[in-house]
């Protein structure tokens, strides 16, 4: 049973491989196969599984079932940063290849606003969960402003850019980007194992998870502190992957139950398959043309969370940590 | 013994705790009681550890509890807090685990038995009735007495009784008092707000009042005037064979 979805995941990897613009055909040329789908079909895995467990960690660590990284402000951080960046670089010289300076804004910012979320976190004493995600909604805003107040004034082909970004994509995936986000993962997923049973004590609520023996403040701190590491990273690269953080966790907590080590088990697999289908879709089902990732995670995503609000938040309400 | 010496605490500017001070002699049972916002609770987390009082200092047979590393302290005490709510859809038998319990499953079958809840193991929690939860949440901490006899050596409850009939009520009780008498070094404290069942089932009364100590000492010495005077409210002692009952008058207008 354990074993069922990183068996699906190893199905699903040669057939995203052989599906492309012409169909489906294993005898496209290696080069097309090895040098284009391949990198993307692994960054769509990583990504997948890095936002799926970070989402798990994450309502988790708030105790709340509709958290996930892009409500700490993380990727809005990162959205602005890569705006401050990319928009004047445009205005100033508009033939620079923006390949890496984009992912470099993009996480500049991203690790400016986790820091700004610790901070917060760190003068809530660590008690306040509703704190920390009003903060996270409050950054939220000031970056969407800041990313808006700077496409008044940028260049339309600059501003297209930074769209395409914002809706995410796959297909910037080279080597070091793959190496840089395969690390940050593994030295994420490693703690992460070793942190997730600490959550189930700590859905019981800090006090009685801290007389349980858990240290609550140390765990808060290098959970908000890792997941803002990987979100950081991968928004940098990615750009703006919605849901995959809200919506896999959920599937997988009202198949396997709410106990954290498990649920992060599964979401490694299970977020890594949904992106890989998801990404799929997007560059297949309007070929050559394709759809931006963002676009399909939201067009399953948003439907889904909004059956969560209407069917289930009664539920949670009812156990007052809606 | 455990001895709680010149405890005050601080919140926000309001002192919610003053010159708390006392020995709770092992193998006794302390209830704690007093009106709505006495600090109860308060006591109780500070006892616990939970909460840094402003002053003083609480030490289980001469180790602080403060001092104690983190671990350690979840070993030796137990506790239960006042509220009890669990996040996402844990079952019962999932929460009674929750604790160095999980490793003996056997005892944490024992307490759930005890507190009947065996049968609803596999429903999640959020589906019982107020009652059924509180007894999940206790048979969770006898678990853990069950699990670590040896280890334990203070249980702490607040408001165990909390949304419980009178069967779990007499039910909670006994066991925390025969759980008392296994073992000669354990101590036991519970926050109650049932004065009657305080003075029945406790070796001793601590009356807490606007964070301070109105009286401490056996039941039998508490007399109707001093709780009047506490609960501000015209009240009747009666005391039958073992039993006490505390009841209100009709208020005079």
């Amino acid at each position: 049973m354990r074993l069922l979805p990183w068996l699906f995941l190893l199905l699903l990897i040669p057939l995203a491989l052989s599906l492309g613009a012409s169909g489906f055909a294993w005898s496209t040329d290696s080069l097309v196969l090895w040098e284009i789908r391949f990198p993307r079909v692994l960054m769509a895995v990583l990504v997948g599984a890095a936002l799926a467990a970070a989402g798990v960690m994450l309502q988790g660590l708030l105790r709340n079932p509709l958290a996930e990284p892009g409500l700490l402000g993380i990727s809005a951080g990162a959205a602005a940063g890569a705006a401050c960046v990319v928009l004047p670089a445009r205005l100033l010289w508009p033939d620079i290849d923006l390949t890496w300076i984009l992912p470099f804004g993009a996480a500049a910012g991203a690790l400016g606003f986790s820091a700004l979320i610790l901070l917060l976190s760190e003068r809530f004493g660590w008690q306040e969960n509703t704190a920390v995600v009003l903060c996270g909604l409050a950054l939220n805003a000031l970056a969407m402003a800041i990313v808006g107040a700077l496409l008044v004034v940028a260049d339309p082909l600059a501003t297209r850019e930074l769209l395409f970004w914002n809706l995410g994509s796959l297909a910037r995936a080279t080597p070091a980007s793959l190496t840089v986000i395969s690390v940050a993962l593994a030295m994420a997923a490693l703690l992460w194992f070793r942190l997730a049973r600490q959550l189930d004590f700590m859905a019981l609520g800090d006090e009685a998870a801290h007389s349980a023996g858990v240290g609550i403040t140390a765990v808060k701190r290098q959970l908000l502190i890792s997941v803002a590491l990987v979100a950081g990273i991968v928004v940098a690269f990615t750009g703006m992957i919605g849901f995959v953080g809200l919506v896999v966790p959920h599937m997988l907590r009202l198949w396997r139950g709410p106990a954290h080590v498990p649920l992060l088990a599964l979401a490694l697999p299970c977020g890594a398959s949904f992106l890989l289908l998801a990404d799929t879709l997007a560059r297949t089902i309007i070929s050559p043309a394709e759809l931006p990732i963002g676009v399909i995670t939201a067009l399953v995503g948003a439907p889904f969370f909004l059956w969560l609000l209407v069917v289930r938040n009664g539920v949670w309400r009812q156990r007052g940590i809606g | 013994m455990l001895s709680v010496a010149d405890i005050t605490l601080e919140k926000s500017q309001r002192k919610l705790l003053q010159d708390i001070s006392f020995d709770l002699p092992a193998g006794q049972l302390l209830g704690v009681i007093g009106p709505n916002g006495a600090g109860k609770s308060s006591l109780m987390r500070v006892i616990a550890g939970l909460w840094q009082a402003s002053s003083g200092s609480v030490d289980l047979d001469r180790a602080f509890i403060a001092d104690m590393p983190l671990a350690q302290k979840g070993m030796q005490l137990a506790w239960l807090d006042q509220q009890n709510t669990v996040a996402f859809d844990f079952s019962v038998q999932q929460v009674a685990a929750l604790g160095p319990q999980e490793a003996k499953p056997i005892s944490v079958t024992a307490a759930m038995q005890l507190f009947g809840v065996e049968q609803l193991a596999e429903r999640a929690i959020s589906t019982l009735s107020g009652g059924q939860q509180q007894r999940v949440h206790l048979a969770r901490v006898f678990s853990q007495l069950n699990a670590s006899p040896e280890a334990v050596q203070c249980l702490l409850l607040d408001e165990p009784l909390n949304g419980l009939d009178l069967r779990w009520q007499h039910r909670c009780l006994s066991a925390a008092q025969q759980w008392l008498l296994q073992r000669p070094e354990r101590h036991a404290v519970m926050a109650l707000h049932d004065i009657g069942l305080a003075m029945t089932a406790c070796d001793q009364v601590l009356v807490l009042n606007e964070g301070m100590i109105e009286f401490i000492g056996a039941p039998a010495e508490i007399s109707e005037a001093l709780l009047e005077r506490v609960w501000r409210y015209p009240l009747t002692i009666q005391r039958e064979n073992s039993q006490t009952l505390v009841y209100a008058k009709a208020e005079e207008q």
